[in-house]
C-alpha cells in the first residue's frame, strides 16, 4: 500500500532520509551504467527528483533499494533513449568508457579473473572483446567449430560477470 | 523470460555485439528484477574495460616521468578545485550538479566550557527547478575544556 494520499512532514523526513540514505548506492551504480563523471551525478539528480514526485507512491513495506534503482535504472535508458535520438545514425552507441584511475583499477581486477581462466579461453576473449575479431575468425585461428568457440566465450563470460573470489 | 533464458539472450547479444540495453527484451527483464541491476551494471563496466587496448608497457625513465606528470596533474586538479570552490560560495538552484559540496566553512566554536551548543550540517539531496530538498542534522555538543 502507498504510504498515504497526501504527503505530511514526518513522511516526507522519512522519504527524505531514505534517499540520503541510498544515494551512495545509487551513484555508484549510475557509474557503473553510465561510466565515471558528470553524466553519473546528473542522471542521480534526475532520478532524486522523479522519486522525490513519486513519492506518494512508494510502499514503504516494499524493497526501497530496488523500487531507487529501478527509478535509476529507468533515468539511464531514458537519457539513452533521447540521447540516440539526438544523435547522427551513423555514431555507435558505445559502452561506457572508464576514466583513468578506475580503468585502471578496474583493468587488475579483470586482469586477475583473466588470468584465472584457462589460456585458451583468455584468448578467445581478448580476441574476441579487445582485438575485435570475428567468431569465425576465432574458429579458424584456434582450429575449432564456431559452437565451441562460442560456448568457452558464454563460460568466460559468466566468470568475468561473477564477483571476484577471495 | 526466465534468468536461464535471459543469460542466453544475453550471450547471443555479444556475440552480436549488440548493446544489450538496446534489446527491448533484455531491458523489460532487467526492469522487472531490480535485484538483478547492480550486477548487470557492473558486467556492463567489466566489459568495457575488457574492449579497452593494453596500455603499452612502460620503461622505467618513461614511467617515472609518467609519475611526476601525475604529480603535475594532480597539483593542478587541487589548485583549480580551490579556485572554483571559491567562484561557487553561493550555490544556485541552477547548479549542474548540486549534489556536490559546493562551498564549506569551518568555524570556530567559541561557547564557553560548560555550555551545550547545536551544531547542525545541511545537505542538499535535490535541488532542480521546482524541487529542492534538504537534509538538516541537528546535535548537541558541550565543550568540556579548554583547547590547546
Amino acid at each position: 500500500m502507498p504510504a498515504a494520499t497526501m504527503p505530511d512532514a514526518a513522511f516526507e523526513a522519512r522519504f527524505a532520509a531514505l534517499l540520503a540514505a541510498h544515494r551512495e548506492r545509487m551513484l555508484a551504480f549510475l557509474r557503473r551504467l553510465a561510466g565515471p563523471g558528470d553524466d553519473a551525478e546528473d542522471l542521480l539528480q534526475e532520478t532524486l527528483a522523479k522519486v522525490w514526485r513519486l513519492r506518494m507512491s512508494f510502499d514503504p513495506a516494499g524493497n526501497a533499494a530496488g523500487w531507487l534503482l529501478q527509478a535509476a535504472f529507468r533515468t539511464f535508458c531514458d537519457q539513452r533513449t533521447r540521447r540516440r535520438g539526438g544523435a547522427s545514425a551513423a555514431e555507435p552507441d558505445a559502452l561506457p568508457g572508464p576514466s583513468m584511475p578506475c580503468r585502471l583499477e578496474l583493468r587488475d581486477e579483470v586482469n586477475r579473473v583473466l588470468s584465472r581462466l584457462s589460456p585458451l579461453e583468455r584468448e578467445l576473449m581478448l580476441g574476441f572483446h579487445r582485438d575485435g575479431l570475428s567468431l569465425g575468425d576465432l574458429a579458424t585461428k584456434h582450429g575449432l567449430p564456431i559452437n565451441t568457440v562460442k560456448s568457452h566465450l558464454h563460460r568466460a563470460r559468466q566468470r568475468l560477470a561473477r564477483p571476484e573470489e577471495p | 523470460m526466465n534468468r536461464e533464458t535471459f543469460d542466453v539472450r544475453l550471450q547471443v547479444c555479444l556475440d552480436e555485439r549488440r548493446d544489450p540495453l538496446d534489446d527491448p527484451a533484455l531491458v523489460a527483464w532487467l526492469d522487472a528484477h531490480p535485484d538483478q541491476l547492480e550486477a548487470f551494471a557492473e558486467q556492463r563496466r567489466r566489459f568495457a574495460v575488457l574492449a579497452l587496448p593494453d596500455p603499452p608497457p612502460l620503461s622505467l625513465p618513461k614511467r617515472r616521468r609518467w609519475i611526476a606528470s601525475v604529480g603535475i596533474a594532480a597539483a593542478a586538479c587541487i589548485a583549480a578545485l580551490l579556485l572554483k570552490t571559491n567562484d561557487r560560495a553561493a550555490p544556485s538552484l541552477t547548479s549542474r550538479a548540486p549534489g556536490r559540496i559546493l562551498a564549506a566553512v569551518i568555524e570556530p566554536f567559541v561557547a564557553p566550557v560548560g555550555v551545550v551548543a547545536p551544531v547542525r550540517t545541511t545537505e542538499v539531496l535535490i535541488a532542480q527547478p521546482g524541487v529542492r530538498v534538504e537534509m538538516f542534522t541537528q546535535w548537541h555538543v558541550e565543550r568540556t575544556g579548554e583547547f590547546r
